[in-house]
């Protein structure tokens, strides 16, 4: 695999590296954090039930855990110890009962360079090492010193045969092409777009939240004081007001959320690498190799598209957990001019096509969107109208909404295949385009249920590592030659068939 | 763009046995819970209309069982290709799956109780895309699923995903 010098050397000659003394010290505020996140569900109903005098016990046993779980996890950071042997590298942890962990440079998917705050304070960095494996981190080493830390991913270049592409804190930037920046004000846009589904119903607790107090406290204080209030209908008014104070209030701890993980982003391209900076607080660097790049959306949802921008996230095969597909791609680029886009997108995929004709969706998924649209609507408006009566009839104005919503999600659907990638397009409202190199498919698969056969249509699912993507509808006919003709065929490696036994069925 | 599917190879007469027997267990499994049930609502106090629950559930399913497996048995096929692994299958919701060659890492081959007496394997096929087995095929011949086996882990897998 590698003739490098460190190669060479036989494990018993490379030295161990310990993490720094002050590891378990930046460690401590990381771990807490994560103990704490798991035992929340748990201390929550305790903490209520207190009232009752109930199992103030309970309170204590959780406590009791998650100060040993908080002690195993400090205990296990203080004895890690590291060394790259041959084209490895071994991570080793525990002294009664002592973990090794194996991992082989050649399958290392992508770094990650971090300084949380602490770590800051106390002149430490952590790195994680991603393979295709897991959930989490394969290698997670959090305290070591920047010099460490550069001379661990050198290490690991130079068996992969590679050149500089981490650049630790502190580092003089070489010449280098900056890919991507972002700017303070598109941030803010950036966080202020960013309004997902979880946070939406979280905005309409608060709002509601929000209108109690103000009947209740604001109200009654603001009508004692103001005469101009007293009058008719003024109410209305500054409830309204209330409510898009409150509103407004989101979108800033939105932007400010987009602030803190991606205040001064940084993309360069190092030729082999992309490498991304950025963060206020935790400073956050990922270095992905071009070569490992399986994935890469476009996400621009309709309000970022009328802004003038959009992200782009790029997926490895390191599988990572989360709910949002921001949270899963493994670098995210946050702000990305609509002009700017097709530029960026050929420095991650080179083989993108400069025009591209998107093939529709089948006419009958129009029909099925449209069937769905009604039924849903029907579903949520005739209730309404029953239980609240012309109130409730306001909730019709939802089937126009949804017909057309139908319409343009079905208009604006598309999908390409060229010569080396697979690009589909979906979405109005939430526009995602995603571009699948076609030698990374790892399985595609076309499917139909009992519905979709009613319509005659079907659909093509391509999985590729840590990531899958689903084709618009197409004719069960098409989605089964699809699958046939989307995997790229490279050249066989292996002995030819004929040499091996037959396999038929018996009988 | 229009290349026709292979033709597939279908199961052996035993995997329709072993889909029989399989639909006659859990018919006899659901059976049996709902029958608990019914008798805990008769002790509760309720007369008789609690045994026409596993009644009902009994004939539900004993029609299900004349028919799907033999509907599962015809649907379910296998090609293995040059260049790829083919598999088909599905009642309901219909399924043909592609798994390129060389992303293939590992391939289980598995033999329970009932598979074992009847002399069949089921194959499960992982790649690195992550989510559980990507392709599974049950009800080969012993000696197919070992030959499938030996020919699918025989190609040189790619050094990275």
């Amino acid at each position: 695999m590698s003739s490098e010098p460190v190669a060479l050397a036989s494990p018993e000659e490379v030295p161990w590296k310990k993490l720094s003394p002050k590891a378990p010290l930046a460690a401590l505020l990381p771990l807490s954090g994560m103990i704490g996140r798991i035992f929340l569900g748990a201390l929550l109903p305790t903490f209520f039930a207190r009232e009752q005098g109930l199992p103030i016990i309970l309170l204590v046993i959780v406590a009791s855990v998650a100060v040993l779980m908080l002690a195993a996890g400090l205990y296990e950071v203080a004895t890690t110890s590291y060394r790259v042997v041959g084209a490895q590298l071994e991570i080793r942890s525990g002294i009664f009962t002592r973990t090794s962990r194996f991992i082989e440079a050649a399958r290392v998917q992508n770094t990650e360079v971090l300084q949380p705050f602490v770590s800051k304070l106390l002149g430490l960095v952590e790195v994680k090492v991603e393979t295709a494996s897991g959930g989490k981190a394969d290698g997670h080493l959090r305290g070591l010193t920047p010099e460490d830390a550069q001379a661990l991913i050198h290490a690991l270049q130079a068996v992969r045969r590679e050149g500089a592409a981490v650049l630790l804190p502190g580092d003089a930037a070489p010449e280098e092409r900056v890919l991507s920046e972002a700017r303070l004000g598109g941030l803010l846009l950036y966080g202020a777009t960013a309004l997902g589904l979880g946070v939406l119903a979280v905005a309409m607790g608060a709002m509601h939240e929000i209108a109690e107090t103000f009947h209740k406290l604001l109200l009654p204080w603001m009508e004692a004081h103001w005469e101009a209030l007293a009058a008719p209908g003024m109410v209305w008014l500054s409830a309204t007001v209330a409510a898009i104070a409150g509103l407004f209030g989101l979108w800033l701890v939105s932007g400010a959320r987009a602030v803190l993980q991606f205040h001064g982003f940084r993309l360069v391209d190092t030729g082999t690498h992309l490498r991304a900076v950025g963060g206020l607080i935790t400073r956050r660097q990922v270095t992905v190799r071009r070569a490992r790049i399986q994935q890469v959306v476009l996400d621009e949802p309709l309000l970022r598209r009328a802004l003038g921008f959009g992200s782009v996230e790029v997926e490895t095969a390191g599988v990572r957990t989360g709910r949002q597909s921001e949270d899963r791609a493994e670098l995210l680029v946050p702000v990305v001019p609509t002009a700017r886009m097709p530029e960026l997108l050929k420095d991650f995929v080179p083989e993108l096509p400069d025009a591209m004709s998107f093939q529709g969706a089948h006419p009958k998924a129009l029909l099925r969107a449209r069937i769905r649209a009604v039924g849903l609507s029907v579903l949520v408006a005739a209730p309404a109208t029953w239980f609240w009566g012309a109130w409730g009839a306001v909730a019709w104005l939802l089937l126009p909404a949804q017909l057309f919503g139908a319409w343009f999600d079905w208009r604006f659907q598309g999908w390409l295949v060229t010569e080396a990638l697979v690009v589909v397009r979906q979405g109005f409202w939430r526009r995602r385009t995603t571009v699948v190199q076609r030698s990374r498919i790892q399985s595609a698969r076309a499917r139909q249920g009992p519905l979709e056969r009613g319509y005659g249509v079907a659909h093509v699912r391509i999985d590729v590592a840590g990531s899958h993507v689903i084709l618009p509808s197409v004719s069960w006919a098409e989605a089964q030659s699809l699958i046939d003709v989307l995997p790229a065929r490279r050249p066989t490696r292996h002995a030819p068939l004929a040499t091996l036994p037959d396999v038929r069925l018996p009988g | 763009m229009t290349a026709p599917l292979p033709t597939l190879e279908r199961l052996p007469r035993g995997a329709l046995t072993l889909f029989r027997i399989r639909a006659l267990l859990r018919m006899g499994i659901y059976g049996a819970i709902t029958f608990a049930v019914a008798l805990g609502l008769s002790f509760a106090g309720n007369e008789r209309w609690p045994f026409l629950l596993p009644c009902a559930v009994v004939l539900g399913l004993s029609v299900l069982t004349a028919w799907y497996p033999q509907r599962a048995h015809e649907r379910w096929g296998w090609a293995l290709r040059d260049h790829d692994l083919v598999i088909s299958h599905g009642v309901l919701l219909q399924e043909v799956v592609s798994i390129p060659a060389g992303r293939i890492q590992h391939v289980d081959v598995h033999q329970g109780p009932i598979e074992r007496s009847l002399g069949l394997a089921r194959l499960q096929i992982y790649t690195a895309a992550g989510s559980g087995a990507d392709g599974e095929i049950p009800g080969l011949a012993r000696e197919t699923a070992d030959a499938l086996r030996e020919r699918l882990v025989r190609r040189e897998a790619d050094d990275v995903v």
